[in-house]
């Protein structure tokens, strides 16, 4: 397994665990379907920032570091 | 009254800091931003909170300032009744090429384009597939302090265009 994988691997574990305790924290006070949609896109949105946080702490293997888009 | 209402508005979003500290070999960088943001929806103007992460995929080459790189976008405007969730990408193309023909300094200037779809949901129930098409520009003042002058988007919700536009400020500090 590459380093690339592994690290890809490493932040979409990141991810699926915060998105889950998004989802966990917010799922009991959703009473309609539109709530639960956003509880979803909130917790998925969040899932994407730690795992971002999380690769951009351990730089991907190719990708130069620092930048500021 | 409604101009002073919108402005009073988009300084209180002005007044929103987000802060980030991080610690790395070379020691402790320091990062804070402030940004408002503006939306037009069916001919009104409101406040929003616009959330950008983009994390680098591609490097073009190793001396190549062009980069692309994936991003996810959260848009909550809460005045036109609805909030956006967007996953795209962001290419970011070298620029000190036409700058070196300028008096501008080559690293001081940022440019930038989106492209991204998702979802938005409304207030009042209901979503639709949105897409977002923008672009911005940042222009480095001084080493620890940029100026994002203007990021410019339009999202395509709900079979109407929404224009959304932000300006704002980033200070840097790294020792």
């Amino acid at each position: 397994m590459t380093q690339t994988t592994k690290a890809w691997l490493k932040g979409l574990i990141v991810a699926v665990v915060s998105g889950a305790a998004s989802v966990g924290a917010g799922i009991a006070m959703a009473r309609t379907e539109e709530e639960y949609k956003l509880i979803l896109s909130m917790a998925a949105f969040d899932a994407f920032k730690s795992m971002c946080a999380y690769l951009k702490q351990s730089p991907l293997p190719g990708v130069a570091e620092g930048k500021q888009a | 009254m409604k101009l002073r209402s919108i402005l009073a508005v988009l300084m209180l979003c002005v007044g929103a800091v987000a802060f980030a500290q991080t610690a790395d070999k070379s020691g402790l960088a320091f990062s804070a931003s402030s940004e408002a943001t503006a939306l037009s929806y069916g001919g009104e103007w409101s406040p929003a909170t616009h959330v950008t992460e983009s994390l680098d995929l591609i490097d073009f080459g190793k001396d190549s300032a062009s980069h692309l790189a994936i991003e996810g976008h959260q848009v909550v405007a809460s005045g036109a009744g609805f909030s956006s969730y967007l996953g795209g990408l962001r290419f970011t193309p070298n620029v000190s090429g036409l700058l070196s023909k300028t008096n501008i300094p080559a690293d001081s200037l940022g440019v930038y384009f989106d492209g991204a779809i998702g979802n938005t949901l409304f207030n009042a129930k209901g979503s639709n597939f949105t897409s977002l098409v923008g672009g911005g520009v940042q222009y480095k003042l001084t080493n620890s302090l940029t100026w994002s002058s203007l990021h410019a988007n339009l999202l395509r919700v709900g079979g109407k265009n929404a224009v959304e536009l932000s300006t704002g400020l980033q200070f840097f500090f790294s020792k």
